[in-house]
């Protein structure tokens, strides 16, 4: 530091004079600080503080769980917006931490927000299929949605593959008051979702033996599937050097212990499940071909007309933006738009990039389109 | 000048081109490893291993099945089944709330329509 600088010193970068001494000293001192409470990170037991944006659980079924997030704001729009998650990861990554979270930010922009947690799959879970997602639980928590709100209509919001869920619901349900759609990392085109496309090729891979052996797919599996995408990323100390840097800023710590947490905590994915997604969309790539049957009922993208926002990252390895690009073409809305945004697929929902222009761009993009109108003080 | 006074190397010094690099070379990595790993051989491999592991699996599940039922402890598809049924009532007792939750609303609905017509009615 300058003011540590040894005026004996005449040329810059010799190691010599008491100035140099006391900076090397402060030097070492604060790399065993930082090595220690590094150390302590990795190490650390307690879970970080996610999913604190305060909320009601208002509807439950099985593990499924309904959360109501309570008003920040003296008035809230008055069309409500539901968030579906994806059925392999949990969604407080969603709501991160406090001062980085999506939802946090979406309720200060007064939006009125409900989340379906699809909770942790049990093993009598297994026989969930898309159909019981798309057909059952979704439209029975947008009833109680409608009736929590007092609204005639709502905003649906998916990530990943809870994107697919609100594409599935929406293709299904021609009439429902669905007057605003985003899906965010959508993969549609399963032909095109790289490494995962070839492993779970018909030729190699036996989906029948896996669930029927398992029933759910174990998170482990999952989990390595997604490690193996990035092989050298998940053996590099880059990100410990990174942390080590940084690991006296408090708010750093805190965000890296959160999306570290979230990167190992996946869930079972429902077996029958995961069998007809490999099956019908991953080797017959149904959805995008317009022949996907939920029941009686055809899942044609063409069928949604509501106002659609879909938003892709550049470099997402786990759904390459080939897999969803095509989507918005395929909708059948007038009112549509895609936004490519850099970086990956967690940086979408959460990543520093995400904060300062996604998130603005979203609430933007629904505020226009969700009437505000004052309301009571019920809220 | 605070830029020209002497200073020893910090590690942010060396760390910053070492990531810069280290970054770029776990790039290539990746880029090296994917290539092999989207062979179709490597999908077989991978399929090969898979079948050896569930076929472990479904030895190892069904003899841990046996012995629990020779000890007459019940088993992972017992607990299965009764998981099954819980769930089962579980929709069912949602159902009748939901269904519940519409008559109150519809009877309070209905209520209010009813006095705004005795209302109106007294008034006529």
């Amino acid at each position: 530091m300058a003011e540590n600088a040894s005026p004996t010193v005449d040329a810059p970068g010799i190691f010599s004079g008491p100035g140099m001494i006391s900076q090397f000293q402060e030097e070492v001192q604060r790399a065993f600080l930082q090595s220690m409470k590094t150390l302590e990170v990795l190490t650390a037991r307690d879970g970080a503080n996610v999913g604190k944006t305060p909320r009601d659980v208002i509807w439950q079924r099985g593990t499924a769980q309904l959360y109501h997030y309570r008003a920040t704001t003296p008035s809230v729009h008055p069309v409500p917006l539901l968030m579906v998650h994806s059925l392999i990861s949990k969604p407080y990554i969603l709501d991160l931490i406090p001062g980085n979270s999506f939802i946090e930010y979406l309720v200060a922009q007064s939006f009125d927000v409900y989340m379906i947690d699809w909770g942790t799959p049990r093993p009598e879970d297994k026989n969930l299929r898309l159909e019981s997602y798309a057909l059952e639980l979704i439209p029975d928590v947008i009833d109680v949605v409608l009736e929590t709100s007092d609204a005639t209509d709502f905003s649906l919001f998916g990530y990943c593959m809870g994107g697919l869920l609100a594409l599935l619901y929406a293709t299904t349900h021609l009439k429902a008051p669905l007057r605003n759609l985003i899906c965010l990392a959508t993969p549609v085109n399963f032909k095109q979702m790289g490494l995962n496309s070839v492993w779970t090729d018909q030729a190699s891979f036996d989906v029948d033996k896996l669930v029927d052996t398992f029933g759910n797919v174990p998170p482990d599996l999952m989990q390595q599937s997604f490690r193996m995408l990035k092989p050298a990323s998940e053996m590099s100390p880059i990100r410990y050097v990174t942390l080590w840097q940084n690991v006296l800023n408090d708010r750093y710590v805190e965000q890296y212990r959160a999306f570290d947490q979230w990167t190992t905590d996946h869930i079972p994915f429902p077996g029958e499940c995961f069998r007809q997604t490999c099956k019908e969309l991953m080797w017959e790539n149904k959805l995008i071909k317009g022949d996907l049957m939920l029941k009686d009922r055809q899942a044609k993208l063409s069928n949604i007309t509501c106002s659609f926002l879909q938003i892709a990252a550049e470099s997402d390895h786990i759904v390459p933006l080939p897999a969803t690009q095509e989507l918005v073409e395929l909708v059948g809305s007038t009112d549509k738009e895609l936004v490519v945004m850099p970086g990956g697929h967690v940086g979408l929902a959460a990543g520093r990039k995400a904060v300062q222009t996604l998130w603005p761009k979203m609430a933007v993009w629904l505020g226009e389109r969700s009437q505000i109108t004052p309301r009571g003080g019920d809220q | 000048m605070a830029e020209n006074a002497p200073r020893i190397p910090t590690p942010a010094d060396f760390l910053g081109p070492w990531k810069q690099m280290a970054e770029q070379a776990e790039g290539q990595w990746n880029q090296y490893f994917n290539q092999m790993m989207g062979t179709e051989q490597f999908a077989n491999m991978m399929g090969k291993y898979m079948e050896g592991y569930l076929a472990y699996q479904q030895s190892l599940g069904g003899n841990i099945e046996k012995y629990m039922q020779s000890v007459n402890l019940p088993t992972r598809t017992d607990l299965t089944a009764l998981g099954e049924r819980l769930s089962a009532i579980e929709a069912q007792i949602s159902l009748l709330a939901a269904e519940q939750r519409r008559l109150v609303k519809r009877l309070s609905t209905e209520e209010n329509e009813g006095s705004r017509r005795g209302v109106k009615a007294s008034r006529e």
